[in-house]
């Protein structure tokens, strides 16, 4: 039987390094992850403090509630900690963090979505005048004098951005304003990277459309 | 060069021109046609329009969020503690021992170390005896044939 080549034997030190090499090569977020799964409390504070406000500005920006999109960032950032024991660094750690936020944000407004249906069918067998008179909406359209205030155009793209679609949605603020690319995004929404730049342009193009005096 | 709408590379072209992703020859040739052309050329500045301001973040966020970590770990404690399957099987194991201590079965099975001669002696035994048993049975004034 021929010599097989023997297998190389770290030593513990060697393999420490080999390790800490493998760690330095992959992204800041992943390593301090990797920290956090080893029982570095730190790394997780530090991670918490990177992504904090981006991640609450992005559900906030899904479900336009302050509470809400608090409650449900503070979901994402105990889903991480609860899953340091597991994480491997296959991805960005961005991908999997606006992953979760995604799936939550969705998932709520799927909820409300059912919630304002039922809400709505209420109202329809309500015969009582006064009921119907608390849930009116007030007129959102603003007028010429108002769209010169910042306040109301922001108001306004958010209503734009509200019409879409929720993955044209998703991938216009992921894309806009957490400056994530076309192929970050098909990870998080797990889809073609060509199905996400078709996402990105026909939200665009709405958007384009619908706000189009404010150009 | 068409309007991005109109061409089937349009997807493309935007999400490379918001990226800053393309060539300089592309960029510059979709610059020149939306100079030409409103729709692309506001399609091209559609990002500059997405004003927004956001709230800042609670002061307690923080604060918040390791209360909730504090207490589901406790929860995943007991969790783990109640759903681990070597726990239940722990528990059978030891249910089998007590009951087997409180009743234990009796075994009526033969001495594996018994030679098999002894085993074929006993039963030649029992046959005689059985034989014995069926002559106990017979009629005694029967006279012998032979008489």
């Amino acid at each position: 039987m021929p010599d097989l080549p023997a297998t190389p034997q770290l030593s513990p030190e060697s393999r420490v390094s080999t390790d800490m090499e493998a760690i330095a090569s992959l992204e800041r977020d992943a390593q301090l992850m990797l920290r956090v799964r080893a029982g570095d409390e730190t790394s997780f504070a530090i991670l918490l403090d990177r992504h904090r406000a981006p991640v609450v500005h992005f559900l906030y920006r899904m479900v336009q509630n302050q509470a809400v999109s608090e409650e449900l960032a503070q979901e994402v950032f105990l889903r991480v900690y609860r899953s340091r024991a597991s994480y491997e660094p296959t991805a960005k750690f961005t991908t999997w963090l606006y992953r979760i936020a995604t799936h939550l944000a969705l998932n709520w407004i799927r909820d409300r979505r059912k919630e304002k249906n039922q809400q709505s069918l209420d109202v329809a067998f309500d015969d009582g005048e006064g009921s119907r008179m608390d849930r009116q909406v007030a007129d959102a359209a603003p007028t010429v004098e108002q769209r010169m205030c910042y306040q109301d155009r922001v108001q306004e793209v958010r209503a734009a951005i509200q019409t879409l679609p929720d993955k044209q949605r998703t991938a216009v603020l992921l894309h806009k304003y957490e400056e994530l690319g076309y192929t970050q995004i098909s990870k998080v929404l797990d889809c073609s990277e060509s199905a996400t730049k078709s996402l990105l342009f026909r939200a665009y193009e709405t958007l384009r459309v619908r706000l189009a005096h404010m150009a | 060069m068409t309007c991005l709408r109109e061409n089937l590379n349009g997807a493309n072209l935007l999400i490379g021109y918001l990226e800053g992703t393309l060539s300089s020859a592309a960029r510059g040739e979709l610059e020149r046609h939306a100079s030409t052309c409103a729709e692309c050329r506001e399609l091209l500045a559609v990002q500059q329009t997405l004003v927004d301001d956001v709230p800042e973040v609670s002061a307690d966020f923080d604060a918040r969020l390791y209360a909730r970590i504090q207490q589901d770990s406790q929860n995943q404690w007991w969790r783990r503690l109640l759903w681990r399957p070597a726990v239940p099987l722990a528990a059978a194991v030891a249910m089998m021992a007590v009951a087997l201590w409180v009743h234990p079965p009796v075994l009526n099975t033969p001495s594996v170390d018994e030679p098999k001669a002894s085993v074929d002696r006993v039963e030649i035994e029992q046959l005689e005896q059985a034989l014995d048993d069926v002559e106990l049975f017979m009629p005694v004034n029967t006279p012998p044939a032979t008489l």
